[in-house]
């Protein structure tokens, strides 16, 4: 389809859609349509980079240059990028057209998208239902074809939980391979930015595009040279866990599932002791590190305006009163484990723990390809449905180890509200995208 | 008494530790060296470390004969303060060990980078100072006294300028004390100066001394030091210490420090003052007074050896010493920063040598050279000894006739008189005739009168 | 956790809570607290893990001269523009009485 037409007809998805589903925080028409043209014309003459006029969304903690960067917090509800991510500048050189910048968790604090300072996203098959989060937004806009490829950040799952509640793929990378240049941290260690697709090849293409060692984040590596010191080893098998307890829906859909990787692959059964343990060492591990990440909000160089008549400390309290609550839970949990007395007994212990389940995962993906797992263990609930805190935690359950091994991960849409997840070794990204296809 | 130092010393690197903003703070405007990374915008991440900054922070680690590490971690310590953009100072483990100077064990050296300025007064913030490398040098608490505070940081001062590696503009240097005289630790944050920090010290040690002598107890406390007063004074109070919550930072890939790298380094090190002091005395037979004030800059200790080989090496040690040293000090300058080449100084004292300048003339063309940047060959005319014999008589018979009163005194007997006549005869002649020569000719027209 | 410990964190953390919010917050910490304490059970190595990745600083050039220093200008008064109350070029910030 001619580049213009695709973006006109995306401009009209969300003008007729975006009120009721609020996938969007800020759309950039005028500019999508300038590139537009500068883009088809370059199409013409042979000229186009790998995109080639593709529409991307991106989520709103990714800085796009001039644009409205917020994290859907009050506290940088006004403050404009001052620079481009490493990820949109790779999407412009290879002429994508970023489109707006979708809604998303506070600070992407949760898997609902309703912790939202401004509004919640709404899931397109049942508007009275969470769409998943944090990236909730940018996977209601692929859903909708208001774009046809997104970026979102995964730190515990915030790509693949609303790919699974919203019938999109969504992919995250092995820790690594993508610049976190230019994306609000949430929690160093894990997060990482990954592409939503309608289909496979989109989220793929998108993937190639952004990928890549960047100087501006020296935690990127070159993904041939540390693969090749891997010396892995396809062994055709898969393994999925004995001991998870799942909604009956999702029970039914995976045994499906099942029987489709079976036609390629040697299904095996694990015990993984270590999975109770998988939600506290994550939740316990980012908190850590979020309360470090929030450290800078103090309303004297961007965001909301610190009141600078009061003593100097209160102007702190005074601007970072601006927290919504899931942020400030997170931030007091996180403070709470890094304290002096409390460090040893639980950041320390949970940093040995991160080790030995990664340790663990390491034993096993010598053995096996790939772990397949449900996304998420039940359907999406209902935003009246008011969950705890932890309640809403343990749903994490089934993607964060993807996360505190750093290891790649996709969701594949395979049934309303429900996603099968593929977990691959370090580096063989390439591979889980393979397996992905073979599943539908 | 023990006290113990934390030195906190600029290493000087073209960019800062964590980007390529440039490290020229003093010679900007205000927020002009900033990038997103350090006002720490949301999403900026902190480039790979300033390869430099490392480099120089290991040789003074090794000049101060610390043991490298094998690794490196950057820590994040928590606090805030709106002169630190991210809530969080970058901070390393110690780069190397257990070193020694001026007797004092090193306990550690690490890095850490500078926070913006915050003026408190005006109510601003300037970040381009925001990021710049630093270097920590901490020393065991075995200091035994304020001298011995001003001697240790007199020999750190001397090696610093030696490796070239550390800035040394004011404001460069920022050192923490700790002083316990009972064993009730007073700790003394942020003095500006090597030389304020004896004046702290001291201050702390008179002022603990009268606590005790009065029975008053000594609180363990932190204080501040003022620079205008030379006192200290207590810091509020907090009701808890400060935690600052120290994590790895997950941004900061670990640091190698590879033999090579440190091989390297090694050979980048110059003789260093103490050991170059001991040699100059061997070789040059100088006395250890003077070859201590001579080592103290490395220029000087150079400049020095060079003359030394051609000419009588103690009366350049004393040239040194004296008039040249005391141009310099008079001017704040250190040789490196003065109007003062190599070659100039080479020849003002071969003049000076071979007597074709006077002593005054040396200084006055030092003079000349330092505050108006001249070059010593295009001057040197004007500070030539007068050979004009003729005019020197001529005008040694005109300040006799003129104070004849000086000469009557030195005839009845009053010798001290001639240096009157002397001191006239050579401001007459613009301190351009030795003064022995002066001395000689007055001497002789006297007592040629007397005959 | 104790009441006395959310307040003593929320003032290390600069965050203001109101007596429900505290109250609100003791039931929530103790709850999650309390299902993650479970990791004590776990068997655990000594190592602990910081970086993902095993891989080394890189280490960055210091460069001499003019280089990537084009549009500086510009980025700097991006940021200033930025700062959410300035004083000329300076940022705003409290004044404190000494």
């Amino acid at each position: 389809m001619d580049v213009i037409e695709n973006l006109e007809r995306k401009i009209k998805n969300i003008e007729e859609k975006d009120k009721e589903v609020n996938a969007f925080i800020e759309v950039y028409f005028e500019e999508a349509r300038k590139r537009a043209t500068e883009i088809s014309k370059k199409i013409e003459r042979g000229e186009a980079g790998k995109l080639a006029g593709l529409i991307v969304a991106v989520k709103n903690n990714i800085a796009v240059k001039g644009k409205k960067l917020t994290c859907a917090s009050k506290i940088l509800e006004n403050h404009r990028a001052t620079y481009n991510a490493t990820v949109v500048e790779r999407i412009l050189r290879e002429d994508g057209i970023i489109i707006g910048s979708t809604n998303m968790d506070e600070f992407a604090c949760g898997n609902t998208t309703s912790t939202s300072a401004f509004f919640k996203t709404r899931n397109p098959y049942d508007l009275e239902r969470i769409p998943g989060g944090s990236s909730g937004g940018s996977a209601v806009a692929v859903a909708l074809d208001m774009c046809d490829c997104a970026l979102g950040s995964d730190t515990g799952g915030s790509i693949r939980c609303p790919a699974a509640f919203c019938g999109v793929y969504g992919f995250k990378p092995t820790y690594g391979l993508v610049s976190r240049y230019g994306l609000v941290d949430m929690a160093m260690s894990l997060d990482q930015i990954g592409t939503f697709g309608k289909d496979l090849k989109t989220a793929k293409i998108l993937f190639d595009v952004i990928k890549g060692p960047d100087e501006k984040d020296p935690t990127t590596v070159e993904q041939f040279e540390m693969k090749k010191k891997m010396k892995k080893k396809m062994k055709g098998k898969v393994g999925i866990f004995k001991e998870i307890s799942l909604e009956k829906d999702v029970e039914i859909s995976f045994k499906d599932a099942l029987r489709k990787i079976e036609k390629n692959f040697e299904v095996i059964e694990v015990s993984f002791p270590y999975i109770d343990y998988f939600v506290p060492i994550y939740y316990l591990t980012m908190a850590a590190e979020f309360s470090s990440a929030m450290q800078r909000y103090d309303g004297l160089r961007y965001g909301v305006k610190a009141n600078r008549n009061l003593e100097i400390f209160e102007s702190y309290f005074d601007a970072r009163g601006n927290f919504g609550e899931e942020v400030k839970r997170r931030i007091i949990l996180g403070t709470y484990i890094t304290s002096k007395e409390y460090k040893e007994k639980w950041y320390t212990i949970t940093l040995k723990a991160r080790a030995t389940v990664k340790k663990e995962l390491k034993k096993l993906f010598e053995e096996i390809d790939f772990i397949v797992t449900p996304t998420m263990p039940c359907l999406p609930w209902k935003f009246d449905e008011k969950l705890k805190p932890i309640q809403s935690y343990v749903a994490d359950v089934l993607t964060v180890f993807a996360n505190l091994a750093g290891l790649p991960a996709i969701s594949v849409p395979y049934e309303k509200f429900i996603g099968i997840q593929i977990v691959g070794d370090s580096f063989c990204d390439e591979e889980v995208f393979e397996a992905a296809s073979m599943i539908k | 008494m023990k006290i113990g130092l934390e030195i906190h010393v600029q290493l000087k690197t073209e960019r800062k530790l964590f980007c390529d903003c440039k490290t020229n703070y003093l010679e900007v405007p205000e927020n002009e060296n900033i990038c997103e990374i350090c006002t720490g915008q949301p999403g900026a991440k902190p480039s790979a470390v300033n390869k430099q900054a490392l480099k120089n922070a290991l040789k003074i680690s090794l000049a101060l004969g610390c043991a490298p590490k094998k690794e490196v971690t950057f820590l994040r310590k928590h606090y805030f303060w709106p002169d630190l953009p991210s809530g969080y100072q970058r901070t390393s483990t110690p780069i190397a060990t257990n070193g020694k100077l001026s007797g004092i064990t090193i306990r550690e050296v690490h890095m850490e980078e500078d926070p913006g300025r915050y003026d408190l007064k005006e109510g601003v913030v300037d970040y381009n100072r925001s990021g710049i490398p630093l270097i920590e040098i901490v020393t065991e608490p075995e200091i035994k006294s304020p001298e011995h505070a001003k001697e240790f940081l007199e020999e750190l001062s001397a090696i610093l300028n030696y490796l070239n590696s550390s800035r040394e503009e004011p404001g460069s240097t920022r050192i923490d004390a700790n002083i316990s005289i009972n064993d009730t630790r007073v700790e003394i944050k942020n003095i500006n100066s090597f030389s304020g920090v004896y004046s702290a010290l001291s201050y702390e040690f008179f002022r603990q001394k009268d606590l005790i002598s009065k029975g008053k107890k000594i609180e363990r406390e932190t204080r501040h030091y003022d620079e205008k007063t030379e006192k200290t004074f207590p810091l509020r109070k907090k009701e808890y210490e400060e935690d600052y919550r120290y994590i790895p930072d997950p941004d900061i890939p670990v640091l190698k420090i590879s033999e090579e790298m440190i091989k390297e380094i090694e050979k980048e090190i110059p003789e260093l003052p103490n050991k170059r002091m001991e040699r100059i005395i061997n070789e040059y037979k100088i006395r250890e007074r003077e070859a201590k004030i001579i080592v103290s800059e490395i220029e000087i200790a150079d400049i020095f050896e060079k003359i030394a080989k051609k000419f009588d090496p103690i009366k350049v040690s004393y040239w040194i010493v004296g008039p040249l040293k005391k141009q310099l000090n008079y001017r704040n300058l250190k040789l490196k920063n003065s109007n003062l080449k190599y070659e100039d100084l080479i020849s003002i004292f071969e003049d000076f040598y071979n007597k074709r300048i006077t002593e005054d003339g040396m200084e006055n063309a030092l003079i000349k050279i330092l505050d108006e940047g001249k070059k010593y060959e295009e001057i040197k005319s004007e500070f030539f000894v007068i050979e004009d014999f003729e005019k020197i008589k001529n005008t040694i018979d005109e300040v006799l006739k003129e104070n004849e009163n000086a000469v009557k005194d030195y005839k009845a007997g009053n010798l001290k008189a001639i240096n009157f006549l002397i001191g006239t005869a050579m401001k007459k002649l613009s301190g351009k005739v030795d003064s022995n020569l002066i001395r000689k000719i007055i001497l002789e027209k006297i007592e040629k009168v007397e005959k | 956790m104790e009441k006395e410990d959310i307040k003593k964190i929320a003032e290390i953390a600069k965050i203001k809570l109101s007596e429900d919010e505290c109250e609100k917050l003791l039931d929530e910490m103790n709850e999650i607290l309390n299902y993650f304490s479970k990791i004590e059970e776990m068997k655990i190595s000594d190592e602990e893990l910081y970086y993902v990745n095993e891989i080394y600083n890189p280490l960055r050039e210091d460069e001499k001269g003019e280089k990537g220093k084009v549009g500086e200008k510009e980025k700097s008064e991006l940021l200033i523009n930025e700062f959410t109350e300035r004083k000329g070029k300076y940022l705003s910030a409290p004044k404190v009485k000494i």
